[in-house]
């Protein structure tokens, strides 16, 4: 039995991936604070005692995303992006285009045979698409982010947030407020920006079937039915949407820890 | 050797205090150019030192009082060090019509410094015309003139043709670095190389030369890292921050080649001997490109790219995209439709001249290297 561990340090939360033989998953975490205030080692710990075993019995530890080059318990460190393509390929081998939205970027991923990645597109620095975008237009509404979908889900109509700027974005979602929009709609056109954003870079790449979104912003129903529309094409959520980067990390960590395979 | 090598390296990190001792010692005059194409031939021939202003990493505060934030970061950077003083000891300066940012921010320039000497170097945009010769001969006379005024020495047809022989030699020796470097990539560093080329453009170039013929043999043994996983062209105006490369040679990747405007583009095309030397300057200007920024209806840029990674067997080719630089996003999507077609990998990748976060930079090399290495194993 080989025991591999993948640590995604994302700038929002950290996820936790420990696998066994590289097929089976013992535990997965996602834990709230990335780089800062130790995240990643609440992440590992709480992992590690869901399955039930010590961190000497790790073979392998492969760390990815932002912080990656800082977490000193890794064995080694792959980028996100390669990551992202494997744990799609095992969760689901059919897939061909991983939409990844984190909590500060958001990339599109080309998978070619056996899951390889053969091209991808990333967001510029801006904030616009991704996590950190939900979460100011959260704050904004006075709504925690997770029930974003849900009150989406109420809306009868879209009211359009044309700023690609989240700080802008933010204004124009204060003023809809003030003039006594339906809540429900203006989530709806917060979603469906971030969906815009997204499908305009994804439209770089030729898009096959079938296509995978992950990252924690895959757990809002409400933008993935909006990427869904604008792309004209159905999105898969998988089993683990947000630790599909910490997944394809431990993956990688058993193929290192047993050479050959 | 190392001690000329560290001294090449100290001129391109303090470029200031070299033109500045240079001056001290040799009593000349200083011409600062801006990016991309000027004739410095013309510029050695009245016994000024021709400097490149090409911008670099100063904190932007004074230049965005005059200059939007979305004008690229090199003008801002020059107008930056012009506000600031760091170009003091440079006594005139050559704004060609590069792009709107650089004619705009000549405009500006002349109304901050009215009696600073400039000289505006206004290109033919169509090549092909049968006037564009003429017209360019004109413009270089123009230049001598004002070179002349400036100096108070004449440029002669003897000076300029000894001119013409040392630039002639330096780009040929630069062929030779860069023949190395695609060879023995395991020669020098990609700073390294970076940085050597960056001296080129502050140094008097028979200086240049001496330095760089004495360095050759010896880099020809020199081992500073392992032969590299990936081998990449690199493309673009610059590849500045320097921290690029660096970031590229820890992740065991190396530039064997490059069509940057501040590199190759610049650096191609020796200028024909026989010819009069005006003339031969001219004739020099038409055959540049392909570049962004010379018209050219056929685009040829995508095919140089090809060339390149065929010649030097590259696996890939990194377009180091200057933020907010339109001619270089123009040229982008037809590059990359071609280099797909052929089946060569490209990352686009944006930089500034001002870049303190480079995590993103990081991920994106790294995943670009990883596809690539997954390729040449497969």
């Amino acid at each position: 039995m080989i025991l591999t561990m993948g640590v995604d340090l994302g700038s929002i939360t950290a996820k936790c991936v420990i696998l066994q033989d590289g097929h089976q998953v013992l535990a997965e975490r996602v834990v709230k604070g990335g780089m800062v205030g130790g995240g990643a080692e609440k992440a590992v710990a709480e992992a590690l005692a869901a399955a039930g075993v010590a961190q000497e019995e790790i073979a392998y530890v492969v760390a990815t995303g932002y912080g990656r080059v800082i977490f000193a318990a890794a064995n080694e460190e792959m980028s996100e992006i390669g990551c992202h393509g494997k744990g799609a390929f095992f969760q689901e081998p059919a897939a061909r285009i991983v939409i990844d939205i984190g909590g500060q970027d958001f990339k599109v991923i080309k998978l070619g045979a056996g899951g390889r990645v053969v091209n991808f597109v990333m967001n510029e620095k801006c904030a616009a698409g991704t996590g950190r975008f939900l979460e100011v237009m959260a704050q904004a509404l006075g709504h925690p982010v997770s029930e974003l979908a849900q009150i989406g889900s109420r809306a009868t109509g879209k009211v359009a947030i044309s700023s690609t700027c989240t700080v802008f974005a933010e204004s124009e979602v204060i003023s809809h407020l003030a003039a006594d929009k339906k809540v429900a709609d203006i989530v709806a056109g917060i979603h469906e920006s971030i969906a815009r954003r997204i499908a305009g870079l994804a439209q770089r790449l030729s898009l096959e079937d079938k296509i995978l979104v992950t990252g924690g912003v895959a757990q809002n129903q409400g933008v993935v039915a909006a990427l869904a529309e604008r792309l004209g094409r159905e999105m898969f959520v998988p089993r683990f949407p947000q630790s599909n980067g910490a997944l394809g990390a431990a993956l990688y960590a058993f193929e290192k820890s047993s050479p050959g395979r | 050797m190392e001690s000329i090598l560290q001294n090449l390296l100290e001129v391109a990190a303090s470029p200031a205090k070299e033109v500045t001792d240079w001056k001290q010692m040799t009593g000349g005059k200083v011409v600062g150019w801006l990016p991309i194409y000027v004739p410095e031939e013309i510029i050695h021939a009245a016994g000024a030192l021709p400097v490149s202003l090409w911008g670099g990493s100063t904190e932007i505060a004074r230049a965005d009082a005059h200059l939007q934030g979305f004008a690229c970061s090199v003008v801002r950077a020059v107008l930056e060090y012009g506000l600031k003083g760091t170009y003091s000891m440079v006594d005139g300066f050559i704004f060609p019509s590069t792009c709107d940012h650089i004619q705009n921010t000549a405009d500006i320039w002349a109304g901050l410094f009215p009696h600073r000497p400039k000289f505006d170097l206004v290109y033919p945009a169509n090549r092909q015309s049968q006037a564009a010769r003429g017209y360019l001969e004109h413009l270089f006379a123009g230049l001598v003139q004002w070179l002349e005024e400036l100096t108070g020495q004449k440029v002669t047809e003897d000076k300029l043709r000894g001119s013409i022989r040392i630039y002639n030699q330096y780009r040929a020796l630069i062929a030779e670095l860069y023949s190395l470097r695609s060879r023995r990539p395991e020669s020098l560093s990609g700073p390294e190389m970076g940085q050597i080329i960056k001296a080129s453009f502050f140094l008097e170039k028979a200086e240049f030369n001496r330095r760089l013929s004495e360095l050759l043999p010896w880099l020809e043994k020199r081992k500073v890292r392992p032969a590299p996983r990936v081998r990449l062209v690199v493309t673009g105006i610059m590849a500045e921050p320097v921290e690029v490369l660096a970031i590229l040679d820890e992740l065991g990747g190396a530039v064997v080649a490059d069509d940057l405007a501040l590199g190759a583009r610049i650096l191609r095309a020796p200028v024909k001997e026989e010819l009069p030397p005006l003339a031969a300057l001219a004739d020099r200007h038409l055959r540049l490109g392909p570049c962004s920024t010379l018209y050219d209806c056929r685009k040829g840029r995508g095919a140089h790219l090809q060339q390149l990674v065929a010649e030097h067997a590259a696996d890939g080719v990194l377009f180091l995209n200057m933020k907010f630089c339109e001619l270089e996003e123009f040229d982008y999507p037809v590059l990359k439709a071609e280099l797909e077609e052929a089946g060569i990998p490209l990352l686009f990748l944006e930089v500034e001249q001002q870049m303190s976060a480079l995590g993103q930079v990081r991920t994106r090399l790294q995943a670009f290297l990883e596809v690539l290495e997954q390729g040449v194993v497969s």
